[in-house]
């Protein structure tokens, strides 16, 4: 009996065991305790452009909450103008954040926004106030290394490399990004069909910077007009991009043109380069453009 | 007058030398105390003790009148002499084994465990008796074992190699038998390359004073004595465990030599190989290691011995498409030769001369495609996708070689060690990756190339001096010519004192050396490998710690205590800047970009012991300390440092069987707290958004503490066969609790609620063992 009843207590112990182990095998997510009020703010002044536009997301909040309060105003040579407006958020950004309570700010401003000059700006927050500093980069020059007319020859991989020149010089430069715009594609009877940039491949594509590279795009059996322009994007920008990921940054953070208390995200300046009208045609014998010989990556 | 005087006593006095060896298999016992005392009194003339070799030297004896010599040992009984006259040959002194288990240990087969804290001075002594004390982790693991030091902490539960007082791994040296074993583990640093079957004793050398003085390293050492190989008669041990088995033979040949031979493979992956045969599973584990070892040793009279120890040991992963096409292969190995020859030197005198070389070689190729990834498209031969590209390459090797002669002279109660060494270290690693290689940005590494190679030429020396009132003084110097780089001086002085039941110490040293690692342990791959490359430091200056430590210890009935307290500085390191994400950077990166910089660690430590008898013992520590490490302007915890840590290790013996425990608690590792996580669009793109972590300093907060509670059970039985011998089944379960310890976190947004999450990292969940140990 007394045998019985030790091994009646083994087994009940490892049982026990049994049920703890399986049950911590791996420890669970904790919720991240992240202060609710955070502001992110994105400002992007564009060159040339008479309207900024300021974007404020409440990120450590559910979806379907109020979008924040934020009061800001930018100061210009000479000149200060407020975020006065409330905008609809698709005018701050092209696709909605899916999740982000969030705000978008316009501000009318007395003159474009010159390349090369300074602006500032100064506002407050759910969490304390912000400022921050910026010089737009100077616009970049783009040369395509052939007529603005390209007669491609039928390529075998899907998609054809444009070479181009470019200057994108200055300290204030962060990115150099490929844009395409006005995508058009001409029909054998003459008849043009506007399409999506994405008609083209993935863009705005990232360039290398150094003043030589090649735009891809995809190949098709048909001939097709479109803009390409350059656009430059300031460090601070740069600088907030290139850390996305799963591990935080430690501080200190690299710049990102602005500061404050519970208020982080970037504000910096852009400019682009005139742009080259591209005719891309599918005659054999084509001169000035080659096979690209890498796969197109997703 | 008083000259003469002195002079006739001194060449009247007599040394005696000698060596301890078990009663049984003849093999050197280490750190027994040597006593002298007058036959017709009580009184003490002189004492000593055994060195590893079990050779002992006691200077100073009255050359006229009997002495009785008594040697005594732990685990061992008693062995007292009389001689008329001190013997001036070498006397051999032959210990039985104690007939009791008082400490849970069957002694009949393998003596008693010593005690780490007493053996010795300057080092955590683990002996192969300790070794088995311990939970089995996989299998008896030395490395693991001496954790259990104060002094030691292991990064994580991956990684058996433990850091030493805030250094990391490639200041803290592993030497087998005298000779560097570089990366001494297996399976990424999960297990010990070395066959527990053949392990003397593994000392931790916390400091570079001391006995740390010949090693000559940043952060003191980690020193793996073998055994001999049994002198009585031939005998067959090994193990068979849940991924590898062991086997040694030893024995003697004539009179005067041993032999050690003994070796180990692990065969899971010819296990998974036969079920795929059988078509029992589509898995494949093309892993595995294998190491050999054999020492050969001739006793040569008196304290006079040769002894030859060579090691050898090699890792593959090898994983094959369906067309046979190698997509990744990997192999790494280790080999090792330490020749080591001591004579005696004049009457009072030992002189030890070695030479050693060991070099460990990798290569690497991997290849990126769809076969590669193993995917088999519809399981048809023709359909078989060839890998694309080579997208990781290289091998390298490093190297070294070494030659050491050493004296230890004993004049009276001052004894005094000089030597002089060479050493020639080469690192040759060529790695690249092409530019097609696609990983989480490099979790374990980054392109390498470089060929360099090193000499050092040292000479040291260092004197022990007994003073009045139970004071006694140690000093030294060390000077290290780095070819090409700088002369450096590393001074050592100590002065203790030795009460009836403590004796307390203070000391300060200096240490130097010029290799450096291409490990960056901030990333987080650095948790899961312990794999290191070491180069030489190319310039001036030469890395170098200073350090200054108290301590004190003390024994009352079964207990002793020990506390030390250390304070040092690491100057002139090699360490990677941290970089804006150091979480995700290349765990073994480049050294050519490593910036000249600094480190501090500082802290106290305790350990104890309690061995009453009757089956139960017990041995903890308890440290606390903190660890900084300065890159340019940034000065940080690094992310293997825990401020906390507590261990407890016990066992108790009932019958044949031996329950054992071990514990830990400690302190969360530091981590990088998240102030916000903000989402991204990147310029242009109409979809997509991504998180930006942006964190607070670095380092700054804690992942959450670990506790983590180990058990096994032994028990050995007698067996007749092949002419008497045991068997000892085990089984441990790691982590008993499946305690859910982490060693890092990212975060996460979960896309469907947008809550934002800590997922973490895990450490080692529970985990049974369980093996089958045989002596014959």
């Amino acid at each position: 009996m007394n045998t019985r009843r030790r091994w009646r207590g083994r087994c009940a112990l490892a049982a026990v065991i049994g049920a703890s182990a399986c049950d911590g095998f791996i420890r669970p997510p904790d919720p991240l305790e992240a202060h609710p009020d955070v502001v992110s703010v994105a400002i992007l002044l564009v060159a040339g452009e008479r309207e900024a536009r300021l974007l404020a997301v409440h990120p450590h909040r559910p979806a379907g909450a109020a979008g924040p309060h934020v009061a800001a105003r930018l100061a210009g040579p000479g000149w200060m103008a407020s975020f006065s407006e409330t905008l609809e958020l698709e005018a701050c950004t092209e696709d909605r954040f899916r999740l982000n309570p969030a705000t978008c700010l316009g501000a009318q401003l007395p003159e474009p926004i010159q390349p090369r000059t300074r602006y500032g700006i100064e506002g407050t927050a759910p969490l304390g106030s912000f400022s921050g500093a910026m010089v737009v980069p100077a616009p970049p020059l783009l040369h395509v290394s052939t007529p603005d007319t390209m007669r491609l020859a039928p390529p075998q991989r899907s998609t054809v490399g444009i070479p181009i020149r470019y200057e994108a010089a200055g300290a204030g430069v962060g990115t150099v990004l490929a844009e395409a715009l006005d995508v058009r594609v001409i029909e054998d009877d003459g008849t043009r069909t506007e399409h999506d940039q994405s008609y083209l491949g993935f863009f705005p594509q990232p360039l290398g910077g150094d003043g030589q590279d090649t735009v891809h795009v995809f190949y098709h059996d048909s001939q097709v007009r479109f803009s390409l322009q350059i656009v430059v994007l300031g460090r601070h920008y740069a600088n907030f991009v290139a850390h996305t990921g799963s591990f935080p940054v430690p501080q200190p953070w690299p710049s990102f043109g602005i500061e404050g208390e519970g208020v982080y995200g970037y504000f910096d300046g852009a400019a682009a380069s005139p742009a080259v009208q591209v005719h891309l045609t599918s005659a054999v014998g084509a001169s000035g453009l080659e096979p690209d010989p890498r796969e197109p990556r997703n | 007058m008083l000259a003469a005087a002195l002079l006739a006593a001194t060449v009247q006095q007599v040394t005696l030398t000698g060596v301890v060896r078990d009663s049984i298999d003849l093999e050197p016992v280490a750190y027994a105390r040597v006593t002298l005392t007058a036959a017709e009194g009580e009184a003490g003339v002189a004492a000593g003790v055994s060195d590893r070799y079990g050779a002992f030297v006691v200077p100073g004896l009255p050359g006229a009148g009997s002495v009785r010599v008594e040697v005594a040992a732990f685990g061992y009984a008693s062995w007292t002499r009389t001689y008329d006259v001190t013997p001036t040959e070498p006397i051999r002194v032959l210990l039985a084994r104690t007939p009791v288990a008082l400490e849970g240990i069957e002694v009949d087969a393998t003596g008693r465990a010593g005690d780490p804290i007493a053996l010795s001075r300057d080092a955590f002594v683990v002996d192969s008796v300790l070794l088995r004390t311990l939970p089995t982790i996989l299998e008896t693991d030395v490395l693991r074992a001496t954790a259990v030091s104060p002094s030691a902490s292991a990064p994580s539960d991956f990684t058996s190699v433990p850091f030493i007082r805030g250094g990391a791994s490639d200041g803290t040296p592993v030497l087998l038998d005298g000779v560097r074993l570089f990366n001494a583990f297996h399976l990424g640093g999960f297990i010990s390359a070395i066959n527990a079957e053949v392990v003397d004793q593994a000392r931790i050398l916390p400091s570079s004073g001391g006995d740390g003085m010949p090693i000559g390293s940043l952060s003191g050492a980690i020193d793996i004595a073998t055994r001999d190989g049994a002198r009585d008669r031939p005998r067959v041990a090994g193990s068979v465990g849940l991924a590898s088995s062991r086997l040694s033979v030893e024995g003697p040949v004539g009179g005067n030599i041993s032999y050690l031979l003994d070796a180990r493979r692990t065969y899971l992956d010819w296990f998974v190989g036969a079920l795929r045969q059988i078509g029992a599973t589509n898995e494949d584990l093309p892993y595995f290691f294998q190491d050999l070892h054999a020492k050969v040793t001739s006793d040569l009279g008196g304290v006079r011995r040769l002894s030859v120890s060579g090691y050898l040991n090699a890792e593959s992963l090898r994983v094959v498409d369906e067309r046979q096409t190698v997509t990744l292969g990997l192999s790494w190995g280790n080999s090792a030769l330490s020749v080591h020859y001591r004579d005696r030197l004049g009457s009072s005198g030992l002189l030890d001369a070695s030479l050693g070389h060991s070099r460990f070689s990798s290569d690497l190729i991997a290849l990126q495609g769809d076969g590669a990834r193993g995917r088999i498209v519809s399981g048809r031969p023709e359909d078989h996708e060839p890998p694309t590209d080579t997208v990781l390459f290289g091998d390298g090797a490093m190297g070294e070689s070494r030659a050491d002669v050493r004296v230890t002279w004993h004049a009276g109660r001052t004894t005094i060690t000089a030597g002089t060494q060479a050493v020639r270290f080469i690192g040759d690693h060529h790695y690249d990756l092409a530019d097609e290689f696609e990983s989480d940005d490099g979790f374990f590494f980054s392109p390498l190339a470089l060929r360099e190679d090193s000499w050092r030429l040292a000479t040291y020396s260092s004197v022990e001096v007994p003073l009045e009132r139970g004071f006694s003084s140690r000093g030294g110097l060390r000077v290290d010519h780095f070819r090409g780089l700088a002369t450096t001086l590393a001074p050592f002085a100590e002065v203790s004192y030795a009460g009836s039941w403590w004796d307390a110490r203070i000391s300060a040293s200096r240490s130097h050396q010029a290799l450096a690692s291409v490990r960056d342990e901030e990333a987080l791959g650095a948790s899961f490998i312990a794999y290191d490359l070491l180069v030489p430091v190319g310039d001036a200056p030469v890395p170098r710690n200073t350090e200054f430590s108290v301590g004190w210890e003390g024994s009352k009935g079964d207990l002793r205590v020990r506390l030390d307290a250390y304070t040092r500085t690491l100057e002139n390191l090699r360490l990677p800047a941290l970089g804006a994400r150091p979480g995700v950077n290349a765990a073994l990166g480049d050294p050519s970009a490593w910036e000249v910089s600094s480190g501090s660690a500082r802290g106290i430590e305790a350990s104890w012991s309690w061995i009453p008898g009757g089956g139960l013992s017990m041995l903890g520590s308890y440290r606390w300390a903190q660890v900084s490490r300065t890159v340019g302007t940034r000065t940080y915890t690094p992310r293997f440092h825990r401020a906390h840590e507590f261990e407890l290790g016990t066992s108790y013996a009932r019958g044949l069987s031996t329950w054992s425990a071990r514990v830990s608690l400690r302190s969360g590792q530091p981590v990088t707290p998240v102030l916000a996580v903000v989402p991204v669009r990147h310029y242009g793109r109409r979809a997509g958004s991504w998180d930006l972590p942006l964190g607070g300093e670095y380092n700054s907060a804690s992942l959450p503490h670990y506790a983590r509670m180990d058990v096994g059970w032994r028990r050995e039985s007698r067996v007749s066969w092949f002419g008497g011998g045991s068997l000892v089944p085990y089984v441990s379960v790691a982590n008993l609790f499946s305690l859910p310890n982490v060693v890092g976190w990212f975060v996460d947004r979960d896309f469907r609620s947008n809550e934002i999450r800590k997922v973490y990292v895990p450490q080692l969940p529970m985990i049974p063992f369980f093996g089958l140990e045989f002596r014959f």
